[in-house]
């Protein structure tokens, strides 16, 4: 499984190379740039001005030239510096990224604590009561965007409550309590949103897996239903769960963006819009960057997981 | 309860018969303390504040306020960031200031002294001496380490802003001597109205030699004379601020500790403040605010219009068919201001406006007929003048514009309407903020864009947004305007001497505007400053530059808590 793993990194950075060179051109492709912009409030902008800006950021060199310094930079683990700021774009990024890290992960965690204990006590007594009201609820969490519920919940929590979550950020290490405040609230709206796909993809996996030959063998062994449903039923349906799990970890990126804004959250999903929007060609190549190889990293991941949970898979 | 129109109307009256007769505070910033039974009148939405005195003033506290945006870095001399400027003001100091607070007036700014203690300023407006405060020091922090504040300082400020983005404030120099340690002399080239005024505003602000000349900039140190010190900035979440100990005022700042927090989102500001995270947000959003006033029914809603935020319709006036006064006098009379007010502004804005500030040129609010007969809405005359000029077919034309916030949208879709029935089509480009900027202050759109005023400076309120703005060879003409007879106004103004007689010729300016409608203005946006009642002696901004929050936020030295009033 080792040399499987070695071999997909390897291969991924092509991949990646491929990924840098289609950002790095179609950032250049959008019209307007970070110089005009850093200037707009002055108003009278002379050509002059203009020029010298460009030439000591360097975005007035060719194309190919401005990319293969780019690439020598990284592979000495600089990425460079934001052109708006002028602060470290690898820092920016160390500094964003565990606030999204940590959100996605509670996400994850939230939705599978609500989705398979739901998933499974829905296929198990199919098309009962609770069967019908976990299927609400995933219906309810499919059909309403995370930023309306994060709104409404915001609006809620501060009229009816009086109270919203700390919308300042700190660290986890710095206060853990006040950190998990925070992050309570866009995690659960989050949270639910990916565990209504999780939920009906459980139901669905298990409903297979329930009308397997062995699990009929294992409930005519005498087994007690929960041995049935937990180690023969839910470790055999895990596999399309995991799948679907990963696929939404890959959604994450994007729902973290509207989440981070709404909440006040200082993550990668913010910084990405915020250096698009101000057209800072240095932050927003290495945020792609890392967004990439976070999800090569999370296809990897997922990949590996087969065969950890199906000894029937094997990577060779 | 929230004032009716009729009510609202009637304050503003009572604000230009206040200002006429003379009623004025006799202390108008809270520095010396507010002495007047009611601050300076305003246009509340709600719960004006009552009137305090100096021993009213509670010291202690902390206030939060929210900002949409993170500050790029804490170098005024190389950008007028919004943001940069809110970040750094508590920090900074400049030579003259506005006066602050609720007692001071909003629409003119007064100036008072701040690292100068007097100046003098020679007949001919060309010479201007500031003597210093002594004794006035740096925060301590390295490298400056609490040394004094002295003339050099000035010096090195004011010429580190050349070839900057703030180039403005030392463009018409010729010299800068320091004569001693707390005298300096700025001697211009010509006659600049807008050179004292400007160095009072937001941009002045006086920075440290040691940290340029260690770091090469001041992006990233931040070190100034002001009442505040930053304590922390933790990017794209808050900048947290503690009161200079050291502050030359021992009484000030009245608080302990500032925080500006970074919230984007309009919902997450109204939710914060609502639940007491924030003390202080602007909004245009009427709805929200009246929701806030149910639940909250004490928080203070102050109104204002912004003049730099007057759209109106920008022509290319170098190309056909807008190079002819009638079509543009056309389009101006197919505009009903009146509706577009109703639906956009729920009727709080204002229908008629012109992006010259009106303490320029008027006494009071100018009444409808200061805007002259184009700006009436008559679809009748407006068809007979584009007949007039050849266009009785109507023609097609493209308006650009970029929306910042929900009303432009609204507005470019009237816009449509109203042109399309005197037979001008109107395609309508939203634009990217970035190609947007490109387009309009370079002045590269095609025919039409949804345009607004940028002046520099902006404490001048007739020259620095008349005159490079609207001259042939203004730096800021985005719109290609040249008119040699409004040239000689411009030109005029800038050499009176006499307040009066410039006043008269920028009035002259005013009438240009409305008789030629060189930019067709639309109604004028409403926008609302809101903060609990414990925030004491604060406005919020008024849309001009002098004033607070947003555009620096320094007079937050002048702003205190009432903990009574927190606690209920």
């Amino acid at each position: 499984m080792l040399q499987y793993a070695a071999r997909r990194a390897l291969a991924s950075i092509p991949l990646l190379l491929l990924v840098s060179l289609l950002a790095f051109s179609v950032i250049r492709l959008i019209p307007g740039d970070a110089v005009m912009l850093m200037l707009t409030e002055i108003g009278n902008i002379s050509p002059d001005k203009l020029d010298r800006i460009r030439a000591e950021l360097g975005v007035d060199r060719p194309f190919l030239e401005q990319f293969l310094i780019w690439v020598a930079g990284v592979i000495h683990g600089d990425l460079g510096r934001s052109i708006w700021t002028g602060r470290p774009v690898g820092a920016e990024i160390l500094r964003t990224l565990p606030v999204t890290l940590e959100l996605a992960v509670l996400s994850i965690a939230i939705s599978l604590l609500v989705a398979i204990p739901i998933g499974i006590v829905s296929a198990v007594w199919r098309n009962s009561a609770l069967d019908y009201a976990s299927r609400l609820f995933a219906m309810v969490g499919l059909s309403v965007p995370e930023f309306a519920l994060a709104t409404v919940a915001l609006l809620v929590l501060s009229l009816y409550v009086g109270w919203v979550p700390s919308l300042v950020y700190v660290p986890l290490w710095e206060v853990p309590g006040r950190n998990l405040g925070t992050l309570a609230v866009p995690s659960l709206i989050l949270g639910f949103a990916l565990a209504a796909v999780t939920m009906r993809m459980t139901r669905s996996a298990m409903l297979e897996v329930l009308r397997e030959d062995y699990i009929r063998t294992a409930r005519s062994k005498g087994l007690p239903e929960v041995t049935v449903v937990v180690r023969h039923a839910l470790k055999n349906a895990l596999n399309p769960i995991i799948t679907i799990i990963g696929i939404q970890a890959r959604r994450l990126i994007g729902s973290t963006v509207v989440i981070e804004t709404i909440f006040a959250l200082p993550g990668i999903g913010r910084l990405t819009v915020d250096a698009l929007l101000n057209r800072d060609f240095t932050q927003l190549q290495g945020c792609i960057l890392v967004i990439a190889l976070a999800v090569v990293l999370m296809n990897l991941l997922v990949d590996l997981s087969y065969a950890w949970l199906d000894p029937r898979i094997d990577y060779r | 309860m929230p004032l009716s129109r009729r009510d609202f109307v009637k304050t503003t009256a009572t604000t230009g018969v206040g200002a006429a007769i003379g009623l004025r505070p006799r202390k108008a910033d809270a520095q010396a303390g507010g002495k007047s039974s009611v601050p300076y009148p305003q246009a509340y939405y709600a719960n004006q504040p009552g009137g305090w005195t100096e021993k009213d003033i509670k010291k202690g506290g902390s206030l939060t306020v929210a900002f949409r945006g993170d500050p790029p870095h804490y170098d005024p001399a190389l950008t007028t960031s919004y943001y940069m400027l809110g970040a750094v003001g508590p920090v900074y100091d400049r030579l003259i200031r506005p006066k602050w607070g609720s007692y001071a007036n909003p629409n003119t700014p007064e100036l008072v002294p701040d690292l100068a203690e007097r100046w003098e300023i020679s007949p001919d407006r060309l010479v201007y001496t500031f003597h210093l405060r002594r004794g006035v020091r740096w925060q301590k922090l390295p490298p400056v380490n609490g040394r004094e504040f002295v003339a050099d300082d000035v010096k090195f400020t004011l010429e580190r802003c050349k070839g900057k983005a703030l180039d403005f404030l030392v463009s018409p120099t010729k010299s800068i001597d320091v004569l001693d340690k707390y005298t300096v002399r700025i001697t211009l080239k010509d006659r600049s109205p807008g050179f004292f005024p400007n160095l009072g505003s937001c941009y002045a602000l006086m920075t440290p030699r040691e940290v340029v000349e260690r770091d090469g900039d001041l992006k990233k140190t931040l070190i100034g004379t002001g009442a505040f010190i930053l304590k922390e900035h933790v990017p794209k979440t808050s900048l947290t601020y503690e009161r200079n100990p050291d502050f030359r005022d021992p009484g000030q700042p009245y608080l302990d500790r500032f925080r500006i927090v970074i919230m984007p989102d309009d919902a997450t500001q109204i939710a914060a403040f609502r639940a007491g995270e924030i003390e202080y947000f602007d909004s245009n959003e009427l709805e929200a605010i009246q929701g806030i006033l149910a639940s909250h029914p004490r928080t203070v809603v102050h109104q204002f219009h912004i003049p730099a935020a007057s759209f109106h319709i920008a022509f290319r006036l170098d190309q056909k068919p807008f190079n002819d006064a009638r079509v543009r006098r056309a389009i101006s009379m197919a505009i009903n201001r009146e509706e577009m007010n109703k639906l956009v502004y729920a009727g709080q804005g204002r229908p008629y406006s012109i992006s010259i500030p009106w303490p320029a040129a008027f006494d009071n609010w100018p009444a409808e007929s200061a805007y002259g007969p184009y700006y009436r809405y008559d679809l009748n005359r407006a068809r007979a003048l584009l007949q007039e000029a050849g266009y009785g077919q109507g023609f097609k034309a493209k308006l650009v514009y970029f929306a910042y916030g929900d009303d432009r949208i609204l507005e470019c879709e009237m816009i449509q309407n109203y042109l399309g029935a005197i037979g001008i089509q109107v395609e309508v480009a939203r634009l990217d903020y970035g190609v947007w900027i490109d387009q309009y202050l370079n002045g590269k759109y095609e025919a039409m864009a949804l345009g607004f005023t940028v002046p520099a400076g902006g404490m001048e309120l007739g020259h620095d947004w008349t005159y490079d703005l609207m001259r042939c060879k203004g730096a800021k003409n985005s719109w290609h305007l040249c008119d040699p007879d409004l040239d000689k106004l411009l030109e005029a103004q800038r050499d009176e001497i006499d307040p009066a007689k410039r006043k008269a010729l920028i009035r002259r300016i005013w009438d240009m505007e409305a008789q030629n409608v060189y930019r067709a203005y639309i109604a004028q946006e409403v926008r609302y400053n809101i903060w609990h009642p414990w925030v004491k002696n604060t406005i919020g901004w008024t849309g001009y530059r002098f004033d607070q929050f947003t555009y620096g936020s320094s007079h937050v030295r002048t702003v205190w808590i009432d903990p009574g009033l927190k606690r209920r």
